[in-house]
């Protein structure tokens, strides 16, 4: 149950941190914005490894034992970063959101399996309710958003 | 059609960012998968802003909270890695949309971070149920 609660609370955060990360690429610039929240969070992570005592972990034979594979997160992160970047600038917010989350849940299953070895064919039809899910509601704020625009072009000529 | 192949592509290597990150749990702490995550990343744009931007590089004028992100991008890659140790990358990405859409529902209902504001409408509420219900089908199928 916990870590249901943990992930929940991940996803609420981190619309606050895309906020503030938003806010930071306004003033700095994308990627400033976004090289000051890799500096600090490095800073910060380098001095919780070794008030926990883990300091070990940053010896040159441990960091090899490490298959390279796995520390390419980041740049998976930055490479989708760029990817969503362009994708949005020609598409609508509804198409980028569906079609990321889409893109997302999907590599999740695959990598599920991959390294966990389970796949439930089931989740296919939650995946497909969520898209459906988010997809209407990104509808519906697109005609509210029209809308707005419309009773104000209108107030505006009367 | 090439932007559609695009976003999905965003969203893949998204979900390989998260499923890889989880996995350098097996080996790190942790803050040590925090800090590898954010290392690798920030020497790679440290990198793109020397070379290809060629400006120096300044953090000064922005509002006080922005200081805060670190501590969120540390809180975030720390508890991702673990839930995926845990209960897999499909079951934390399909919870952490509830969490995404409740946030974005109060910021967007009070204005937060000078956002325009959008009160939250009771017709939106058969939407969040369809993602709810399809939460709980990925999570307890």
């Amino acid at each position: 149950m916990i870590y249901y609660i943990a992930a929940i609370a991940n996803g609420f955060l981190s619309v606050i941190n895309k906020m503030v990360n938003v806010k930071a690429g306004e003033c700095l610039g994308t990627a400033r914005g976004a090289l000051i929240n890799y500096i600090e969070a490095s800073v910060i992570a380098f001095c919780l490894v070794y008030i926990t005592g883990k300091g070990g972990e940053f010896s040159l034979s441990f960091i090899k034992e490490v298959p390279l594979l796995f520390y390419l997160g980041s740049v998976c992160g930055l490479v989708a970063m760029i990817f969503l970047i362009i994708g949005t600038k020609n598409t609508g917010a509804m198409t980028s959101t569906v079609l990321m989350l889409f893109g997302q849940l999907s590599a999740s299953i695959v990598l599920d399996y991959v390294f966990f070895g389970t796949f439930r064919p089931i989740q296919i039809l939650g995946i497909f309710m969520i898209l459906s899910g988010i997809a209407w509601k990104e509808k519906l704020r697109e005609l509210e958003l029209r809308k707005s625009i419309l009773m104000n072009t209108k107030e505006e000529i009367e | 059609m090439i932007y559609f192949v695009f976003l999905i592509l965003a969203g893949i290597f998204q979900g390989f960012m998260v499923s890889l990150n989880g996995q350098l749990g097996n080996y790190y702490s942790l803050f040590g998968v925090c800090f590898f995550v954010h290392v690798i990343a920030a020497l790679l744009l440290f990198l793109y802003i020397k070379f290809k931007e060629k400006k120096p590089i300044t953090f000064g004028g922005v509002p006080k909270y922005v200081y805060a992100v670190g501590f969120m991008g540390v809180t975030l890659v720390a508890s991702s890695s673990w839930c995926i140790l845990h209960i897999g990358a499909t079951q934390l990405l399909s919870l952490s949309i509830i969490g995404q859409m409740i946030s974005s529902a109060l910021v967007d209902h009070f204005g937060w971070f000078n956002a325009m504001k959008k009160p939250f409408r009771f017709k939106q509420l058969p939407c969040y149920l369809l993602v709810l219900a399809g939460v709980l089908i990925v999570v307890y199928a």
